[in-house]
């Protein structure tokens, strides 16, 4: 078994003097042997062949599986870590049901086009190696007009993504009507990704489909694949509506893999402050691509994508060694379509070696190939992680994933903890059946595709939410009701204003006007592009700098010119919050504090914004930004330091105005941080604002509000993973090595004029947080 | 789980938040053009049952074809030619793949002449642009010959519930002869059809459907800037409607009729329908008669004659194609003169090619179609040559430059060649 060249390097990196120190873990998972089963004996003799041809003469353990359910007609969700032959896992029962019955027919969903244009290319092979008479179409937004027609009528397996169902298929299903009677299965991958409010949106597009099966007679069976994570079959139900089996259990081998900690060095202990994550996963990366390791780096956000990404390339392009000849791309959405595949092109023939990207790539999309990862900063939920860590290995030889600790708090107590990190069940993936604005854009949605009959529910036992949705629905004017029916009562196409993935469907075009020219170099949603596109910001796009000459909200265009300088730039939003409702009031713990659950309304608005140096981030200027503020409505919990709790208490003797209100920040901040670890979100799915004398409840007020519109059932997660977020943001700060506030705790901007002393505010936040938990 | 969903869908509508996809994410900056968002309009439905307060005023002649149907006979005057040729109305793309008709129902070769009594032109109302499941058709006009006039039949869908009463009326208006529409093989056939499949009725299966876009398109588009029903009515038959509404407010017209019960508007709506398909009917004879005499366009340019030409052309009546082709390109149609000298050029017929190639203009392209022509019909390289540095000369690009560098330098080599052996290359 020839040992990759990551092996050598494990050990040599490791043994590092520079390294060693900051080697928080190793842990080595050892490999794992293959579970055989044999090919099912009533394989059409077509696709035994087929398979022959690729080499494929007997099944892992689950694939085998997964062929019994799905011919016994069962619905199942198939749980699988990357690269272990999913494919077959649906392929082969759906092939085989084609082969048989003539008429049937077959729809793959996948998250994104990217992967269902990878799923053609593989389909492709399956049905020309064995010569098999299925036609395979992908129908998405780029199909052209004739492949659509031929899709429609003589598509045996159409392959497309939820967008395109909810858009182009459903509302037009009259065209599929060939299509839909016949359909035997629908195969949705990835679902792991359908969680949260994507989710919601997702698990009411397949409740139209089957909606629309059922009128044309049509009962089809699901195949479900999901990475590794806590709720598998959970999320299955939710999505498709019904029970589902499960195959917990994987057949696939897996080589040795080597996970590695690594804490970025103090360079100052006092302030707490630490080498950046940034620049030390450059340096790692380029030392991994410099010994011939083909290497992807995952960094948190775009931003961070585009700025590591330079930095590689500037250490790589050292005319003297040559190493400009290895050639990094940065990956990200907000690139064109067109950009991004010529990017997993390259990595699959080998001229890119090394990739920095978002968790765009988290998806499955199977660059063969890469040895190492790298990730900046913990990403959020352990099976993210653990999906980035699996992009790494190839068959047989051993892995190497590299976790690179930010300074927020979350990340030094997993670095901490690695125990927590390895010995804990992966996160439950969160949905929300019950986000209103959701629901009725669906039901929008589902009216304009088929009338409703009065009392129909749409979904299981939805009838009540049904009526109550389209009677709001018919006071909008748009929907009527008569004669025992409901009908689609507008001009306009619901579909086109409902986006499932933002909370907006109106995206900002980018346009590059350098040297009088206007070309489109990419696009962003609303809201972010508020807080990233301001006027004079940097914007930075496949490693070139542009600074933003004005952002066009009205019109929806962001124009930039091409222009280096030496700072990017980072924009400070205050934010307003009115309660609308209180839905429950209870004590944490015996009356340690008060919790409230409810609606809010969110405004938020972009004052001004900083500049910060490259590479040693420090903070070079400001500047002035005047953009209408964003307002929602949506879900909080708030903290309430009341009278008679004990919260209440510690906050009353904290002293000054400025040091109450600085314990609170340090306090809400650190929660903020640390939650993430018991909810699967992203610290930057929730939003926080903290209050001394909070107007509408007369004390001291934390809220956490959750940035989607509607709520996506973090608000109502939170409340109750309260206490152990409390005791994890206690132990945190506590263990903390730093003197009055680091970026690893409760931050550095509180110590101010009132209240100079750090070590003071610090103090109190532990105190805060202490009444707040079991301790005193 | 879905009791808490009821009650908070009950909130938002108390708290008077009923616009839903709007709310989230608002920001109070709406777009140019927006309608802004919309408020509760006027709550006037009529609940669950049918109420109806007798015939709405403005059918007041039409007598009913089933419930919340209703239809009409209108009677004009014979506008038809005598028969039609479907292949000059067919996109040319599908005449060049052979097949001949306006329909791809097999294809084959060129399809007969259709006489006029089994036309049946039609055209629908709808409440939306896009062919969803959510767009319905509430009137429809079909007209044909009847007993020496041309009688437009009307459909109007008074309600919903109606719509299966309504389909019925209008089905077997469309039998029993070939289709004529405009732009209804895009738009009106898909959605009659999608209607048929949403009430479980049997969709048309035309045996021939003649789209006159195409047609119109090509002898009219460029003459008149656009070639809409509407325009080419004002332009080429010269009428005028003296009242008529802009096709953008016909749905919400219907839209509003429906939740209302009356609307000022649908009396026009409903003239508007028949006026089109009485519309469609004299342009197809208009388009007909060009088709059938085109030689009594040659020194007009009332119809655009390149492509009055090029349909000809595509049905095989070469001469009458190319005499139309030839005085467009007189009169400085250049595309029309390059189509013809290709055409000469290919099929070896010198003197129609030099005395076509003198009627182009100055250009790099026609300057390279005239070098070509020297070398291949006339064997005259040297003027070839001259013509091939002309285009040079006239060359907009470095790509056009080089490729006549290119041609000059391949004319060079074979003229040396000659000069050496005397004996043309095989």
């Amino acid at each position: 078994m020839a040992r990759s060249p990551a092996n050598s390097f494990i050990d040599d990196l490791l043994s590092d003097p520079l390294v060693r120190p900051c080697v928080a873990h190793v842990e080595r998972i050892p490999p794992l042997e293959a579970v055989w089963a044999p090919l099912p004996p009533d394989l059409h003799p077509d696709l035994a062949a087929a398979l022959a041809a690729r080499g494929v003469d007997r099944l892992y353990s689950h694939q085998a599986r997964a062929y019994e359910l799905a011919r016994s007609g069962r619905d199942f969700v198939v749980v699988t870590p990357t690269a272990s032959g999913k494919t077959l896992c649906y392929n082969l029962p759906v092939v085989q049901t084609l082969l048989e019955e003539p008429s049937a027919r077959a729809l793959y969903l996948f998250p994104t086009k990217a992967l269902s244009q990878d799923q053609q290319a593989e389909l492709n092979e399956v049905a020309m190696g064995g010569k098999l008479p299925l036609r395979v179409y992908t129908f998405d937004g780029d199909t052209p007009d004739s492949l659509r027609v031929a899709a429609r009528d003589t598509g045996r397996i159409v392959i497309s993504n939820p967008d395109m169902l909810h858009t182009g298929i459903l509302p037009n299903h009259a065209r599929w009507i060939h299509f839909f009677s016949n359909l035997r299965y629908v195969v949705v991958d990835e679902i792991h990704s359908y969680r949260g409010v994507f989710g919601s949106h997702v698990a009411n597009v397949l409740r139209r489909l089957l909606r629309i099966a059922a009128f044309y007679g049509a009962r089809p069976r699901f195949i479900l694949c999901s990475a590794t994570i806590g709720n598998p079959g959970e999320l299955a139900r939710f999505l498709v509506g019904r029970q589902v089996d499960e195959i917990a259990e994987n057949g696939a081998p897996r080589g040795e893999r080597v996970v590695v900690f690594y804490n970025p060095p103090l360079v100052d202990p006092v302030q707490g402050i630490r080498k950046s994550t940034a620049t030390e996963s450059e340096s790692l990366a380029v030392r991994l691509l410099k010994a011939g390791v083909k290497t992807i780096l995952f960094a948190r956000s775009r931003l961070k994508v585009e700025l590591i990404a330079s930095y590689i390339a500037e250490s790589l392009a050292n005319p003297y060694k040559g190493d400009g000849a290895i050639k990094v791309s940065p990956y990200r959405s907000g690139l064109l379509p067109s950009e991004r595949r010529a990017i997993e092109r390259g990595l699959r023939e080998g001229s890119i070696r090394g990739v920095v990207s978002t968790n765009a790539l988290e998806l499955g999309i199977d660059i063969g190939g890469l040895d190492a990862a790298v990730v900046a900063g913990f990403p959020g939920a352990f099976a993210s992680f653990w999906q980035q860590a699996g992009r790494a290995g190839r068959r047989g030889s051993i892995s190497l994933a590299m976790l690179v600790a930010s300074s927020s708090p979350l990340d030094q107590y997993i670095i901490a903890h690695p125990e927590y990190f390895f010995e804990r069940s992966p996160e439950e993936a969160r949905v929300d059946p019950d986000n209103p604005y959701i629901f009725v854009d669906h039901l929008k949605c589902a009216l304009f595709e088929l009338p409703f009959a009065e009392g129909a529910a749409f979904g299981e036992g939805n009838e009540d939410a049904t009526e109550e949705g389209l009677s709001l629905l018919e006071e909008e004017g748009i929907v009527r009701r008569t004669g025992g029916r409901w009908y689609w009562s507008d001009q306009a196409y619901p579909s086109a204003n409902v986006s499932l993935r933002s909370a907006t469907a109106d995206n900002v075009v980018i346009v590059d006007e350098t040297g009088g020219g206007s070309g489109v170099i990419g696009e962003m949603d609303r809201p972010s592009a508020k807080e990233l596109l301001f006027d004079n910001a940097v914007y930075i796009h496949l490693g070139r700098q542009y600074i933003v000459r004005k952002l066009d909200i009205e019109n929806r265009v962001c124009r930039v010119v091409e222009k280096e300088v030496d700072y990017w730039t980072d924009s400070v939003v205050k934010t307003d919050i009115a309660v609308l409702t209180e839905d429950e009031r209870s004590y944490l713990g015996e009356r340690l504090a008060e919790c409230v659950l409810g609606d809010v309304l969110v405004r938020s608005q972009v004052e001004k914004f900083k500049k910060l140096r490259f590479h040693s981030h420090e903070n070079v200027g400001y500047g002035e930004i005047s953009l209408p503020p964003e307002e929602m409505q949506t879900r909080a919990i708030v903290i309430l330091f009341s009278a008679g709790t004990k919260a209440g208490d510690a906050l009353a003797s904290s002293g000054s105005e400025a040091l109450k209100s600085a314990a609170l920040a340090g306090a809400g901040r650190l929660l903020h941080n640390i939650a993430p670890a018991f909810l699967m979100c992203d610290p930057r799915d929730i939003g926080r604002s903290e209050r001394v004398r909070d107007p509408h409840f007369g004390c001291g007020a934390i809220y956490f509000f959750d940035r989607y519109p509607g709520g996506t059932g973090l608000a109502e997660g939170l409340s109750r993973l309260l206490a152990p977020s409390v005791s994890a943001a206690s132990e945190r700060l506590r263990s903390c090595p730093c003197g009055g506030g680091c970026p690893s705790c409760i931050g550095v901007d509180l110590a101010g004029p009132g209240n100079a002393d750090g070590r003071g505010v610090k103090q109190r936040v532990l105190d805060l947080l202490g009444a707040m938990g079991s301790g005193g | 789980m879905a009791d808490s969903l009821k009650v908070r869908l009950a909130r938002l509508r108390k708290l008077g938040m009923a616009k839903a996809s709007e709310l989230g994410g608002g920001d109070g900056s709406g777009r140019p053009g927006d309608p802004g968002p919309p408020g509760p309009r006027a709550t006037s439905t009529r609940g669950g049952a049918i109420v109806r307060r007798g015939r709405p005023s403005f059918l007041g002649a039409w007598e009913s074809a089933g419930e919340m149907a209703w239809k009409r006979t209108l009677s004009l005057p014979d506008c038809l030619p005598e028969s039609v040729d479907p292949n000059v109305f067919a996109p040319l793309r599908s005449l060049r793949r052979g097949a001949g008709r306006g329909e791809d129902t097999g294809g084959g070769i060129l399809a007969e002449r259709v006489a006029a009594a089994r036309l049946r032109f039609f055209d629908l109302e709808t409440t939306g642009l896009s062919g969803g499941t959510g767009t319905i058709a509430f009137l429809a006009a079909v007209g044909r010959l009847v007993n020496g006039e041309f009688a437009i039949t009307q459909v109007f869908l008074e309600d919903y519930p109606g719509e299966p009463n309504f389909l019925s009326a209008v089905l077997p208006l469309l039998e029993g002869g070939a289709l004529v529409s405009y732009n209804g093989r895009s738009f009106d056939m898909p959605l009659l059809r999608t209607r048929c499949i949403m009430n479980g009725i049997a969709p048309p299966l035309p045996e021939l459907h003649i789209d006159a876009l195409f047609a119109s398109r090509r002898l009219w588009r460029r003459v008149h800037g656009g070639a809409s029903l509407g325009l080419l009515e004002r332009e080429v038959l010269g009428s005028e409607r003296p009242e008529d509404l802009p096709g953008a407010m016909i749905p919400e017209a219907w839209l509003s009729f429906a939740r209302e019960g009356d609307s000022p508007l649908m009396r026009l709506v409903l003239s508007h329908n028949a006026d089109d398909v009485f519309g469609l009917a004299r342009l197809l004879a208009k388009a007909q008669a060009a088709f059938d005499h085109p030689r009594a366009h040659l020194a007009q340019s009332d119809v655009d004659r390149a492509g009055l030409g090029r349909s000809l052309l595509a049905v095989g009546r070469e001469g009458e194609g190319e005499a139309l082709l030839e005085a467009a390109a007189g009169d400085g149609d250049e595309a029309a003169g390059l189509l013809l000298a290709m055409r000469f050029r290919k099929s070896g017929r010198a003197d129609d090619g030099a005395r076509v190639a003198t009627m182009l203009p100055s250009t790099y392209r026609s300057a390279i179609e005239r070098a070509r022509i020297f070398e291949r019909l006339f064997g005259d390289l040297a003027e070839a040559a001259r013509w091939v540095a002309e285009a040079q000369r006239l060359a907009r690009s470095e790509a056009e430059s080089d490729t006549a560098r290119a041609r000059l330098e391949r004319l060079d080599r074979i003229v040396s060649r000659r000069a050496r052996g005397g004996a043309r290359p095989a």
